[in-house]
């Protein structure tokens, strides 16, 4: 069902508006902008008030503004007329069927009395028109848009990131969804063949004193098998909260595991720093002997090198000798005995001599203090020639731990800082005595469940048991076939609506799964996040990461939770088959700058497959906005105003 | 009939060769749909069940 247009006459700021709504694009997209107070709430109240009767978003409905408008009240007054007709009429199309809703109240301008309204559903079809009127009338709305669920069909967007709150009641989810699907009927239907046949067993006990002991016993133990199904619903209720509560104790713990996480990390930064700095220390006196070695021989090098070089020209001209004593030589020639070896010099050796005493200019201690210094000076010389390359060495090491300690001092800011976002230590063991308190009730309690259905079906045998023994005697008095057979008949009928019931409440739940899941990862921008979803048998909607499996449906952001509203919704129109208009009011409200686009492009998607109305306000309707919900995307825009504060009207724009 | 088509399926399904039953149960169904008063509706309902599955079984 998708709405065409809503007419309001005369209703609270609104004396004669219509605004239209009619598809022209591949989107059904709907926008209504207006100022706080120009209505637009009231247009959702209007929708309200006109399908159901009532005002459900009115801030005090006991202290509010009478319904019909001021000045239409105020004209009546003046012109002398009693009544004014205050009028919300909805156009709608329903597959192939055209819909007029329509509402009056005939509002009593003099006395301000509002009386009784009177509601009108119009349906043309191809075959005729059929006026509804009165019960008929509430009757065809429930069944397209039952009152019950109407909340997800007119949204507040400021509450839609509250739809699945922990602490949320969900109990009208299940019923709702129970009555759209209308396990609600089959439960009904259940219950009340339960009643006849206990009718009929009672009926039976007044023929015979034994049947009403056994009617009492059967009653009994049906009893006692209801009292344990309550017990064990408790402690199903019991295990799901503790359930709970360890996901998200575990949640709060986990980031405080990464706490203690990252305070590792940071002691072992820390120690590598402290032995980057050792090493650097140990660095700085390599350079100061560096300095000091380097600093001598650098000093000393001109000298050492004209030296050695001297050394080393003498050498090469035979200017240094071997170890030759010239005065032992001319002492040899005076005496013409050798001074070695005492042998007489012959002329031959004299000549020889006197050669060498020409060739020889440096005295022997000279040559020899020459000889004495040449490898030290040679030395120094040539340790200088490693001066490059151990200098090379000593700064390069100097550079690759100063980059080290500095890229590990960021670090360490880093860590600090986010260690500084965590709780006290006092709160994690707070959380971790809570988890195990909650971890050792789950472990009794699942013995419990174990315990108690075991019970159950011993006490199931026993109503079994009893019933045969009741049919039994019944079937052995005078009026007994008839009212076995009655009895039976209802039992089995009733056997089957039970398994029935069992079977759809499954399914759906399943169904509602899948959808809703189906439709969030259609519509979230996070695709490598959210895995699936489990729905608990009472409704409590679980998020599980794609990844880690665990629950997280607390730690997505406001704007990701308002779209699982939406895709649950979604989920809820097709799988219990009421597939109406979305109408929000304030869609983007909780939603936060960052994702606005990503949730406006999801809203676009939505509108590709259902009539979506969006009211913002002006404010909320932002350039930024604007910039999504162009005209190219929208079937519609109007913009509300109330120049005169009493009277609002429509702006195009 | 219903809204949930599921319902239908199911009810053919458990009913499957019990024609009586399954008018019973679809009546039922539609009595809880109404709101209107099951008991009477029920009691002549099934009394009328219970006879057609005599006949069709020839018992009577």
């Amino acid at each position: 069902m998708r709405f065409s247009a809503i007419s309001i006459k005369n209703y609270r700021q609104y004396r004669d508006i219509k605004v239209e709504f009619k598809q022209v694009k591949d989107t059904d997209l709907h926008i209504i902008v207006a100022s706080n107070g120009v209505g637009k709430t009231n247009l959702l109240n209007a929708i309200n008030f006109c399908l159901y009767d009532d005002e459900p978003h009115l801030n005090d409905d006991k202290d509010s503004l009478p319904k019909c408008n001021n000045t239409a009240r105020n004209e009546a007054r003046r012109a002398g007329e009693t009544y004014v007709d205050v009028t919300v009429t909805i156009h709608a199309e329903n597959g192939s069927d055209k819909l007029i809703f329509d509402r009056t109240l005939h509002y009593n301008a003099k006395t301000d009395f509002e009386g009784e309204s009177i509601f009108k559903v119009t349906i043309m079809r191809a075959s005729g028109t059929d006026i509804l009127e009165g019960e008929q009338a509430d009757e065809y709305v429930n069944t397209y848009l039952p009152k019950k669920i109407r909340e997800y069909f007119f949204f507040d967007g400021e509450r839609l990131d509250k739809y699945f709150d922990k602490d949320k009641n969900t109990a009208p989810i299940k019923d709702s969804i129970h009555e759209i699907a209308q396990i609600n009927i089959i439960t009904s239907g259940r219950k009340h063949l339960q009643a006849i046949i206990d009718e009929l067993r009672r009926e039976a006990a007044k023929y015979a004193p034994d049947i009403e002991r056994l009617e009492r016993q059967l009653q009994e133990r049906i009893k006692a098998q209801e009292a344990k199904e309550t017990d064990i619903d408790s402690v199903n209720a019991a295990i799901r909260t503790s359930k709970d509560k360890i996901a998200e104790l575990t949640g709060y713990i986990s980031n405080q595991e990464n706490a203690a996480i990252i305070d590792k990390d940071l002691n072992e930064v820390n120690t590598r720093i402290v032995n980057l700095r050792s090493q650097e220390g140990e660095l700085n006196i390599r350079m100061l002997e560096f300095i000091r070695k380097y600093y001598q021989l650098l000093a000393t090098y001109d000298i050492n090198k004209v030296v050695s070089e001297y050394i080393d020209a003498k050498a090469k001209n035979g200017q240094l000798p071997p170890d030759i004593d010239i005065g032992l030589l001319r002492r040899s020639l005076e005496s013409h005995v050798c001074a070695v070896c005492e042998q007489d010099i012959t002329n031959n050796s004299e000549e020889h001599i006197n050669h060498l005493i020409q060739r020889i200019t440096i005295s022997s201690a000279v040559s020899n203090k020459l000889m004495e210094v040449k490898n030290d000076v040679n030395e120094a010389v040539g340790r200088v020639q490693d001066y490059q390359s151990d200098k090379k060495e000593l700064f390069d090491k100097q550079k690759r731990l100063k980059s080290e300690i500095e890229a590990l001092e960021s670090r360490a800011v880093e860590l600090r800082k986010r260690l500084a976002g965590y709780s006290d230590v006092t709160s994690i063991t707070k959380w971790v005595n809570e988890r195990t308190e909650h971890q050792e009730l789950l472990e009794k309690n699942t013995k419990k469940l174990g315990s108690y259905e075991e019970q159950l079906i011993a006490l199931k045998e026993e109503v079994n048991r009893a019933e045969e023994e009741l049919n039994k005697a019944i079937a052995a008095q005078g009026h007994g076939d008839e009212l076995l057979e009655k009895i039976k008949f209802a039992s089995e009928a009733k056997d089957i609506l039970e398994q029935i019931e069992q079977e759809i409440t499954t399914e759906v739940r399943r169904r509602m799964e899948t959808e809703t899941m189906e439709v969030f990862e259609r519509l979230i921008w996070k695709k490598n996040t959210y895995g699936n979803i489990s729905l608990s048998e009472d409704y409590k909607l679980r998020l599980y990461h794609k990844i880690t499996g665990e629950s997280c449906l607390g730690s997505g952001s406001a704007s990701e939770r308002e779209l699982l509203a939406l895709a649950f919704t979604i989920a809820l129109h097709k799988v219990s088959g009421h597939d109406a208009l979305l109408f929000i009011d304030t869609p983007v409200g909780r939603v936060s700058d960052v994702n606005r686009e990503k949730f406006a492009q999801a809203l676009i998607d939505v509108s590709k497959s259902k009539q979506l109305i969006l009211a913002f306000t002006p404010s909320e309707f932002s350039s930024e906005i604007q910039e999504y919900f162009r005209d190219e995307v929208l079937s519609s825009k109007v913009y509300f105003s109330n120049p005169s504060e009493e009277t609002t009207q429509i702006e195009r724009k | 009939m219903f809204q949930n088509q599921i319902i239908d399926e199911k009810l053919q399904d458990k009913t499957k060769g019990d024609a009586p039953m399954r008018s019973f149960l679809e009546c039922v169904l539609n009595t809880e749909k109404s709101g209107k008063n099951y008991k009477n509706t029920y009691k002549s309902e099934m009394e009328k069940a219970i006879k057609i599955r005599k006949l069709e079984k020839g018992d009577c």
